[in-house]
């Protein structure tokens, strides 16, 4: 049959039908070319509505939130064998997934952040340059990287650990500043551990740095961590190792079921935030209510109890204070911790309340907060414990 | 015409277009160190000529071999040059060597038994470059990431992005306008019909690293959202293998009556920004490129060897289910290391995986992947068949020499 079919194709000996195939051959090719070359179009088309991942809204309250998967390929979670001495977890926020408080001498004071991009950006030349263009600092050279360079390592994995002195800087606000960063890149992101702040006390903890670095874990991806963000448990803490390794199957994240009072009026859950509401009270005073699911214990109850403290412009309270608070709130299956603080707001200086309530089921940490104006707060503040009492928390992907 | 055909058909251009191919190759396989895979590709194979400046990268990194040290040119340096054509590309010298072959059949060609075979072989070569050409054009690369119990009916380009408005409001699925990342560009305005805004672009980093949003001089203005927090940084974008470009846009909403509001989108960002027009709720994000199938594929398992004692994987597979509503499947299949799932003209192969329940796959739509292998085995045919032809005559030469003493004796 082949052979017949190439008989057949032999007559482009003729010429004639030769130059006729030719045309054809080219004309195609000219087609396909021109196809191949075509300027991109905008699309509309329907797409079935994502499955729902790990920060689903619930059912009946109207929040978009969700409603579009992650793009990113999971990220694999995020431990730490213990936390250098003068070093206080903020737990996680925005982008972040882990946040230190770091003191040096004469009450400088520093951050560390824990910041996992999608990808490799750039080259390790451009990420310094670029931190140095935030101290008002000149680019280098790729020859004089090795000079700006120490060597440590993560997770037993060799990074270069990039040190930006702001001396020299035509920022006077930068001159004392100095930037510690390792980045490393595993799974397809990069990990950014960038300690920043006061020169002195940057210099200071360098070595509790790498000591940190040394003992970073990372653990296997959550399933269906599409919006979830990591877990950051110190193994120290006693809580579940991460939220991957104690959550039950994979992909099953728990869905809550619980009863929205109808005065609450859904928003668009922001970045990092499973669900939010508005309430307002009578004189016009109003408060959000959200909702937030981490894997894990994220940094532990106290730096989380502190971190809404700061929402309220109250300093950290000793922990005593707060650890007095654990599990004082019954809600369905177990117990809850709720805080309640009165402050003025770092904005606006308007006095302002919050109250909030840490939930812990199947490895999973829920944050349930109100903040607002204290008239609002009050006026809601049953129906807001009620909501909390009576969420039920299934597992499912 | 033969004054046109002849030259084209000439021995001497054959053998001058293989010298250059060989030449091309290998320059272009040089250029892979200093300017990456998919820079290298683009300059030398999937263009008419290749530029000075990436040919200058590639004989720079050959000249290292014979411990001759320039400085070594980067992406940058090319992707900034100007443009001046300075060596035959892939598509000039494929197009050329096709010319070359059909114009020798046509000047020089008479077909006859004898030269089967050599119709064969030439039938097979045109094809291999046929193929190539629509393999290049059509064939199209995306990956599917699940992880398990998840499901998907989509899978993602790896280095393309879009920007996508989506309209959840139906019930049983959402409608999305998909702008492609090549429209995207600083002060662009892009308007669809479907859309009742126009969206502007504010400013477009085509790869981007986020920062808190104070320490970034001149940050646009972002009016909602997480943009009001972060902002993006430029970085230079990169060609290499093992890193992409993260884009990143400050995008401003104007309805009909004026602007609604303005926002980050990133791919750096988990989440959509929302925001409504004409009482209907949006969502809007930069995320990486989609490409919706009829049906979907959920991971039910997800299994991974290494090799005792190293981290080195052994074998891996995927358990998969097929559902398509259309037609009624409902199966599972088993995708592992050179098994691949082939279903609707894609390819699902088991490229990787992230820990130990998210699998990747990678989906390829290639409608010549055939020509390859047809053109191989045209090949092959056409040379046993002349090689047969060759043969016979010999031993019928043979036959008639032995015959002939005995015959006259």
């Amino acid at each position: 049959m082949l052979s017949l079919i190439f008989q057949r194709r032999s007559v482009v000996g003729i010429p004639g039908s030769a130059g006729g195939s030719c045309g054809l051959l080219a004309l195609g090719a000219a087609a396909l070319l021109s196809a191949g070359c075509q300027r991109e179009e905008i699309a509309a088309y329907d797409a079935p509505k994502d499955a729902p991942a790990a920060a689903v809204p619930a059912p009946g309250h109207g929040s978009m939130a969700g409603s579009l998967p992650d793009q990113m390929p999971p990220k694999p979670g995020l431990r730490w064998k213990e936390v250098p001495t003068g070093w206080t977890s903020k737990g996680a926020s925005g982008m972040r997934v882990a946040n230190f408080s770091v003191t040096g001498p004469n009450q400088g004071q520093a951050d560390l952040a824990v910041i996992p991009l999608p990808g490799t950006g750039g080259s390790d030349l451009d990420l310094v340059n670029l931190w140095r263009g935030q101290l008002g600092l000149a680019a280098i050279e790729e020859g004089d990287l090795a000079s700006h360079t120490d060597e440590t390592s993560v997770s037993g994995q060799p990074v270069r650990l990039f040190s930006i002195v702001g001396t020299g800087s035509s920022d006077a606000s930068a001159a004392g500043n100095q930037i510690l960063v390792a980045a490393l890149r595993n799974s397809g992101f990069t990990w950014f551990f960038k300690l920043g702040g006061d020169a002195a006390t940057v210099a200071a903890n360098r070595d509790a740095l790498k000591s940190f670095l040394a003992g970073v874990e990372f653990t296997a991806p959550e399933a269906s961590m599409a919006q979830a963000p990591q877990a950051v448990p110190p193994f120290a803490s006693g809580g579940p190792a991460t939220a991957s390794a104690s959550a039950g199957p994979p992909g099953a994240t728990p869905k809550p079921k619980w009863q929205v009072p109808d005065a609450w009026k859904a928003q668009p859950a922001p970045n990092m935030v499973h669900s939010k509401w508005t309430v307002t009270a009578g004189n016009g005073a109003s408060a959000d209510i959200s909702v937030s699911v981490f894997p894990g214990e994220v940094g532990g109850l106290v730096p989380n109890l502190n971190r809404w403290r700061s929402q309220v412009g109250l300093p950290p309270a000793p922990e005593p204070e707060l650890k007095a608070l654990q599990d004082n709130l019954d809600v369905l299956g177990g117990k809850a911790t709720l805080a309640d603080f009165v402050g003025s707001s770092p904005e606006s200086g308007n006095q302002t309340r919050i109250v909030g309530a840490v939930v812990r089921r199947d490895g999973f940490s829920w944050f349930y907060k109100i903040l607002g104006a204290p008239a609002a707060i009050e006026a809601h503040r049953e129906s807001f414990l009620q909501f909390i009492q009576s969420a039920q928390y299934t597992r499912g992907s | 015409m033969s004054w046109i055909f002849k030259p084209l058909a000439s021995l001497r251009l054959t053998l001058a277009l293989l010298s250059l191919s060989l030449l091309l190759v290998f320059l272009g396989t040089m250029a892979q160190e200093p300017l990456g895979l998919y820079l290298a590709q683009d300059r030398f194979f999937q263009s008419a000529f290749v530029d000075l400046a990436s040919l200058i990268a590639a004989l720079k990194k050959t000249l290292q071999m014979i411990h001759i040290y320039l400085p070594p040119s980067t992406a940058a340096d090319v992707t900034n040059a100007p443009y001046i054509p300075a060596f035959p590309g892939g598509y000039l010298l494929g197009s050329m060597l096709l010319v070359n072959l059909l114009a020798a059949h046509i000047t020089r060609f008479q077909f006859s038994r004898k030269k089967a075979g050599i119709v064969l072989v030439h039938t097979g070569i045109v094809f291999l470059l046929v193929g190539q050409l629509f393999t290049d054009v059509l064939s199209r690369e995306s990956a599917m990431r699940l992880a398990e119990g998840e499901t998907k009916s989509y899978s993602e380009s790896d280095r393309q992005a879009e920007l996508a408005i989506v309209d959840g409001s139906p019930a049983d699925r959402d409608r999305v306008v998909a702008i492609p990342d090549t429209l995207l560009s600083t002060g662009a305005a892009l308007a669809h019909p479907e859309l009742p805004f126009q969206l502007k672009i504010v400013r477009y980093y085509p790869n981007s690293f986020v920062t808190n949003r104070e320490v970034v001089p001149d940050a646009p203005k972002v009016t909602e959202g997480v943009g009001t927090r972060f902002m993006p940084v430029d970085l230079p974008k990169v060609t290499v293998l093992d890193s992409r470009d993260v884009p990143s846009a400050v995008v401003e909403v104007i309805g009909s009556q004026g602007s609604v509001g303005s926002y980050l989108v990133s791919e750096h960002l988990t989440r959509p920004q929302s925001f409504e027009v004409q009482g209907k709720r949006y969502e809007m994000a930069l995320r990486l490129r989609r490409h919706y199938k009829d049906f979907s594929l959920t991971l039910l398992d997800f299994q991974h060897d290494k090799y005792k004692g190293t981290e080195i994987p052994k074998n891996f597979s995927s358990q998969v289910r097929l559902k398509n509503p259309k037609t009624g499947e409902d199966r599972e299949v088993k995708i592992y290391m050179n098994t691949p799932l082939r279903y609707q003209g894609l390819t699902f192969y088991q490229a990787s995986y992230v820990g130990d329940n998210v699998t990747i796959l990678q989906v390829v739509r290639n409608p010549a992947w055939l020509t390859p292998y047809l053109a191989c085995i045209v090949v092959g045919l056409g040379l046993l068949v002349q090689f047969s032809i060759h043969l016979f005559a010999f031993v019928r030469k043979q036959a008639a020499q032995q015959l002939t003493p005995s015959a006259s004796a």
